[in-house]
């Protein structure tokens, strides 16, 4: 690109105006246009007078383009690698659908019906399972519930009437004749009488 | 400055859009401000370089956060002093107690200090580069040199030295930039060999 004392006045003045934040839009890129080492390079000179313009020091120079180009080949290799990552992103999950669907139909329909027995066959056995392992519950329950050596009638109230042997249900009878003449003889023998009466027993 | 802030903003706006060479205008702009400003926090040459480095790449990582409810500038200016401070409390150094004023002249102080200024050989190249300009801007014609000192020394807008010189602001723009053309022409050959 030609130098802007050279050829670009133009360039120039755009350059002068946008150094005092005067530049309009065709100014810019006007600029823009232009080789940025050559821009810096005129930007120093302005830089340069305006320091020796403004106060009473000693003018210094030597920043030139590096700066500028080091601050950009900084940003660009931080784009790259952002740019990089986010390719490398990408790639995985194109490769994951492209395998899918680069498979056969019938291996895809094959493995869609060997899911759906799978399935099946957890579903109906662990329901099995579940409702086997709930019985067996109840019975250990039931069990453990009565009462070896105390028959009282709390707890044979609690059992089912149809599953009482025949024993448990005489012992009733012999309970009831007992409370009965108790309580003929005896006032207090009553309150035994009441509770026994108090619990209803089939016969 | 309301002109500044304009075409600042313009560039900004560029850069928002994706334009990196804008941004690196931007830089080439404001490049001796802002390294003369960390050079008031980090003292050594090289470290200062490094932290407006990170300063400039940071501003450019936010500048979609960039509204222009502030000058350019004054948004720069923030995220410099914020790095310098930061780079100073990672090092275990204290950073100063009051931040620097925004303030030109405080600057490019700092900015000749960072210059390595106190050498013989730098000091007098400084002393031939500044001779030169005073000398190019004495030679120029009274019309161009009244507008560059008024811009410069001043700090006047373009419309006020229009208003001033009795003239279209068109015309001071291009007496400005002729001048600084005139006077750069002339202290090229030393700003050469002063690198």
């Amino acid at each position: 690109m030609a130098a802007l004392n050279d050829h670009a006045p133009e360039s120039l003045s755009s350059l002068s105006a946008m150094f005092d934040g005067e530049a309009n839009e065709q100014d810019i890129d006007r600029i823009l246009k232009e080789d940025s080492a050559h821009i810096t390079k005129q930007l120093e000179g302005f830089h340069v007078i305006q320091q020796a313009l403004t106060k009473e020091s000693k003018v210094t120079v030597g920043l030139q383009d590096s700066f500028v180009s080091s601050i950009r080949a900084k940003i660009d290799a931080e784009d790259l690698a952002n740019q990089n990552d986010a390719d490398i992103k990408a790639d995985n999950v194109l490769s994951f659908s492209e395998g899918a669907q680069h498979k056969p139909a019938w291996k895809v329909m094959f493995s869609s019906v060997a899911v759906a027995a799978s399935v099946t066959f957890v579903v109906i056995f662990g329901g099995n399972l579940f409702l086997s392992s709930e019985t067996s519950n109840v019975n250990t329950l039931a069990e453990v519930s009565t009462p070896e050596g105390d028959e009282s009638v709390a707890a044979l109230a609690e059992l089912n009437k149809e599953a009482l042997p025949a024993d448990s249900i005489r012992l009733q009878h012999y309970l009831r004749q007992h409370a009965e003449q108790a309580a003929m003889t005896v006032g207090q023998g009553m309150i035994p009488m009441a509770r026994v009466v108090s619990y209803p027993v089939e016969e | 400055m309301p002109h500044e802030t304009s075409s600042d903003q313009a560039l900004v706006k560029r850069v928002q859009q994706g334009d990196k060479q804008a941004f690196d205008l931007l830089v080439a702009k404001y490049q001796y401000k802002v390294i003369g400003l960390i050079g008031r926090y980090v003292h050594d040459r090289s470290e200062a370089l490094d932290v407006a480095q990170d300063s400039f790449i940071k501003a450019y990582r936010a500048i979609g956060n960039f509204r222009g409810e502030s000058a350019f500038y004054t948004w720069l200016y923030r995220i410099a002093v914020n790095t310098a401070k930061n780079y100073l409390v990672s090092r275990s150094r204290r950073p100063p107690e009051s931040d620097v004023e925004l303030d030109n002249e405080e600057v490019f102080s700092a900015y000749e200090a960072l210059a390595d200024i106190d050498t013989p050989d730098a000091k007098l190249n400084s002393d031939r580069l500044e001779a030169a300009i005073h000398g190019a801007i004495k030679n120029l014609p009274e019309e161009l040199r009244s507008a560059l000192t008024l811009r410069e020394f001043d700090g006047l807008s373009y419309e006020d030295i229009a208003l001033i010189m009795s003239c279209p602001v068109g015309t001071v723009r291009s007496r400005i930039f002729r001048a600084r053309e005139a006077v750069e022409k002339h202290i090229r050959p030393l700003m050469d060999t002063g690198e």
